[in-house]
């Protein structure tokens, strides 16, 4: 192609193969339009004919115009524009719009989660990504991770909330057992907080059996009024709890209470001593109390029962053996003495035969009645059986004349006549002594010299009293009727 | 042309036919230059050309390319049903056999559109411009890949090519209607 003459402007410098004439204005128009396309704002809305109508020009142009807008799209990320156009230009925008959609793919299988896509032979811009999906992917691990540490943290937080929720569930059932438990009770239940110092519990039961009201039950230092001044085991038990908190773990015992009456009752009382595992140290003593009332008077019934004669109600052989043995034991221990007396009512028999033995017994109860006033306390008149008592009185050194008075005592009570219905009867008794230690030491051997005197004061007539000597010579006092 | 039954044939392709190259090419190995593969191709293009026709040829080229594509897909890639992995693995080893450099632009959520592109394409690239798409084998290639990754048929077509002056092989592959 010819060089156009730039100094001709106005007339044709050069004639193309199509025959399109190029002048030095058109080739001016031409040119300022490829510069309008390349650098202008908007793309210039004219064409030039001298474009139009040359084949090549026409190329450039349709080039340059794809060009802008394939740019222009892709400024606003939209790589989908056609371009028409080949060669290495063509090419190059084509390769480029295909490596963004690449990029773009890629990005949204990333933003989907696919990390294993990464982008090849894009230079730096492939480097950039790949360590950007690497870091992401690495975050993501760390984050999954983590997740899973707090999954197995939920999941152990959920497994606690379980075992807890079971736990409440079986405390609420065992609740719910132990309140009716302490309702279908027939003892009382009670608890005192040792930690806390808050009021003790006190069942319904326990209430309704002292007839105490909650409110004034007195606090737990003041309890030791409620006790019996008796009952020395509670008392010291108590003390020493109050005074440095030592309690046994456990304790049962029998003991009286002042119920709300004013009345001491029996109760039974067992207790735990609940200690803090870790300090040791008391937390709480719960413990239940029964009223044992019934049963200790029923005992107590059977066990004078047992010492005690039925007819005359004077304590029996058994009592009288005790009372005897300790007697000796305490005489042997302060030097003092007793005697140990065996008597037999006078002709008892006849009063059986002759008034029959309701009478006999009338008059057993009588007899027993007057020696028991006839003695001391401290002594005591026991009824073997039959017509037969037998008595201990202690005295001390000196006190030889108080032994005199209490059998002359009891003879007198014996002598004044008996009423059985209309009639009177007058009745005596023999008596054989003998004294401890003097005499004897061992009860066995008291019993067997009382009765060889007894024995005695009955062979030299009745109605008379013989003390036992040795050798069988004994001081026999009778008695006038 | 008319297909023959498999009784009847001589050359029936197994993958066992590539032989053993470890024991057959202990010095030499398994690669060759790009020229001795596409000297080949093309030497077999022409003369089937020069006896079948232009038509003939080219689908006997994109069918070749889709039996290939399908054992190899069964001999060098693991069967997956995530789309990603398949890419992901069809990249790595085109690559890796330096097949060329195969990137997805875009691609329809069920993989029913596809538009993929091969840069450094073993077939076509640095090729001189001849003003048509030469690259049927890879079409065929292509699709014996997708309809083996999917179990659907694709009709692969190359839209851009080296050969037209564009410096990339774009492919757009629509599955169709079996």
């Amino acid at each position: 192609m010819a060089e156009p003459e730039k100094e001709r402007q106005g007339t044709a410098l050069f004639q193309s193969s199509d025959e399109v004439v190029f002048s030095a204005e058109n080739v001016d128009q031409m040119l300022k339009y490829f510069c309008a396309i390349l650098f202008a704002p908007a793309p210039p809305s004219d064409v030039p004919d001298i474009v139009k109508l040359n084949s090549t020009t026409q190329e450039i142009s349709n080039a340059l115009l794809g060009c802008r807008k394939a740019l222009q799209m892709a400024k606003a990320g939209d790589f989908s524009y056609k371009v028409e156009f080949k060669g290495f230009l063509g090419g190059a925008l084509k390769a480029l719009q295909a490596n963004l959609n690449h990029v773009t793919w890629l990005t949204r299988r990333v933003a989907g989660g696919d990390l294993d896509q990464r982008m090849d032979f894009m230079g730096d811009f492939s480097d950039s990504f790949n360590a950007m999906v690497e870091q992401l992917t690495s975050t993501l691990s760390e984050l999954k991770h983590k997740q899973e540490d707090l999954e197995s943290l939920a999941e152990n937080l959920r497994r606690e909330v379980e075992v807890r929720k079971n736990m409440e569930e079986r405390l609420r059932a065992e609740e719910e057992r132990w309140f009716l438990a302490v309702q279908c009770s027939r003892d009382g239940i009670w608890e005192i907080d040792l930690e806390t110092g808050k009021p003790p519990y006190y069942s319904q039961r326990l209430l309704e059996l002292t007839g105490m009201k909650a409110d004034n039950i007195p606090c737990v230092r003041a309890w030791p009024k409620l006790f019996h001044p008796d009952d020395h085991v509670v008392l010291q038990l108590f003390r020493k709890f109050l005074s440095n908190g030592d309690l046994p773990s456990s304790f049962e015992l029998d003991h009286k209470l002042l119920c709300a009456d004013g009345t001491y009752r029996w109760f039974w009382t067992r207790g735990m001593l609940l200690k803090n595992p870790v300090t040791e140290k008391p937390m709480r003593i719960i413990g239940v109390t029964a009223d044992i009332q019934e049963r200790k008077e029923r005992e107590e019934r059977f066990s004078h029962r047992a010492t005690h004669d039925v007819l005359t109600d004077l304590p029996n052989r058994v009592l009288f053996d005790d009372h005897l043995k300790n007697s000796v034991e305490f005489a042997k221990r302060n030097g003092s003495h007793l005697a140990v007396i065996m008597i037999d009512l006078d002709k008892f028999k006849t009063v059986n035969d002759t008034l029959g033995h309701y009478a006999g017994d009338i008059l057993l109860v009588e007899v027993a009645n007057r020696m028991q006033k006839s003695i001391r306390e401290s002594d005591l008149v026991s009824r073997f059986g039959g017509d037969e008592f037998a008595m201990i009185l202690a005295f001390g050194k000196n006190e030889w004349q108080s032994i005199t008075k209490a059998l002359r005592r009891t003879i007198d009570s014996l002598k004044k006549p008996i009423s059985i219905g209309d009639q009177q009867i007058t009745i005596s008794a023999s008596f054989g002594i003998c004294i401890c230690p003097e005499d004897g030491d061992k009860p066995n051997q008291l019993m067997m010299l009382a009765d060889e005197a007894l024995y005695h004061a009955k062979s030299v007539g009745r109605n008379a009293c013989a003390f036992w000597k040795p050798n069988k010579r004994y001081n026999v006092v009778r008695f006038t009727s | 042309m008319q297909e023959r039954k498999e009784q009847e044939r001589k050359y029936l392709f197994s993958w066992d036919l590539l032989g053993n190259l470890e024991v057959g090419r202990p010095n030499l190995g398994k690669f060759t230059r790009v020229e001795v593969y596409r000297l080949m191709q093309f030497t077999l293009r022409d003369i089937i050309e020069s006896k079948f026709g232009t038509e003939e040829a080219d689908k006997v080229f994109y069918e070749a390319g889709k039996l290939a594509g399908q054992f190899f897909y069964e001999h060098f890639l693991t069967k997956t049903d995530d789309v990603g992995e398949f890419v992901k693995m069809l990249q790595n080893t085109l690559k890796e056999m330096k097949i060329g450099v195969l990137r997805v632009e875009s691609m329809t959520s069920g993989a029913e559109k596809i538009t993929l592109t091969v840069d450094e394409d073993l077939d076509c690239s640095g090729l001189p411009e001849i003003d048509y798409e030469t690259c049927v084998y890879d079409e065929g290639f292509i699709s014996g890949l997708l309809e083996n990754f999917t179990g659907r048929r694709y009709l692969v077509k190359e839209i851009d090519c080296w050969c037209t002056g564009d410096r990339t092989c774009r492919f757009t592959a629509d599955m169709t209607a079996d």
